[in-house]
């Protein structure tokens, strides 16, 4: 009894450390995301798990993979151009671009390993599951 | 003890036929093989020559295209059914169903879809489709 206590109070650490101490580590309260689409096909696939890292006090350039707030929720999509203010982005596997969003808007970008987009295959179908309407598209 | 080993055997070869059933309809499973040509230019649709495969024939980028696979529970029993995609085109081919039930003799038309991103490269993507089915004794 006393070794399940202390399994639990390890587990619910763990729950609630990891994720608080990642937002902090990449300054964004986004850190990790599922991908719930295909429009980033096949740079980003439907049920990976993605990392964030904030854009706060970084520039932000065209072909980078940046996770926006938008009235849908969440949307992973490439820069293809940056006007002022705001960027215009599109998904890789979209032939139209998206309509211009407010770069104070932009939460993070994608974390790279290699050039390319660090991606967990699978894992993100976890959290599609519980966290259902709230995960990047 | 005579009785008791001679139910120990016939539970093994139940277990034994049941393993053999099940293996046996994973292997026949029906195999489909989808394929589709990415072609350069817009709104492209090549025709599609047989139905025996889930031939897309030629698509462009940005293009959609159907096909569908005809269904028939011969067995005499109800019988569970699971669509598995696999290869490179699975990620892009849709299945109306994936996961459901033939009751004997019911017939269910399975509509794959396919539509090519602007990101796929001109090229021949294949996928294998398999329809398994296991008896659903309950």
């Amino acid at each position: 009894m006393r070794k399940f206590a202390l399994y639990l109070i390890i587990i619910v650490g763990i729950s609630y450390l990891v994720p608080r101490a990642l937002a902090k580590i990449l300054d964004t309260p986004y850190p990790i995301a599922a991908v719930t689409s295909s429009s980033m096909w096949p740079t980003l696939k439907e049920g990976d798990l993605i990392f964030i890292r904030g854009t706060r006090g970084t520039e932000l350039k065209e072909g980078e993979i940046v996770v926006y707030r938008n009235e849908k929720g969440f949307t992973i999509h490439r820069i293809v151009k940056l006007q002022g203010d705001r960027v215009v982005t599109k998904g890789d596997a979209n032939l139209r671009e998206d309509n211009p969003v407010e770069t104070s808007d932009v939460i993070g970008k994608t974390i790279t390993l290699k050039g390319k987009p660090l991606r967990f295959p699978y894992l993100g179908k976890i959290s599609m599951r519980f966290n259902k309407g709230t995960n990047p598209q | 003890m005579p009785m008791q080993k001679t139910l120990k055997i016939l539970g093994y070869l139940v277990l034994v036929l049941i393993v053999f059933f099940v293996a046996l309809e994973i292997f026949q499973a029906p195999k489909f093989e989808a394929v589709v040509n990415v072609v350069d230019g817009e709104s492209k649709v090549g025709i599609n020559p047989t139905t025996e495969r889930l031939d897309f024939g030629d698509l462009s980028r940005g293009s959609t295209a159907v096909r569908f696979v005809d269904l028939k529970n011969e067995s005499g029993f109800k019988t569970w059914m699971y669509v598995r995609k696999t290869g490179e085109l699975a990620e892009l081919l849709e299945v109306s169903e994936g996961k459901f039930s033939l009751t004997p003799g019911q017939e269910k038309r399975l509509e794959f879809s396919l539509r090519i991103p602007a990101s796929a490269e001109t090229r021949v993507y294949t996928a294998s489709v398999r329809i398994w089915r296991l008896p659903q004794p309950l």
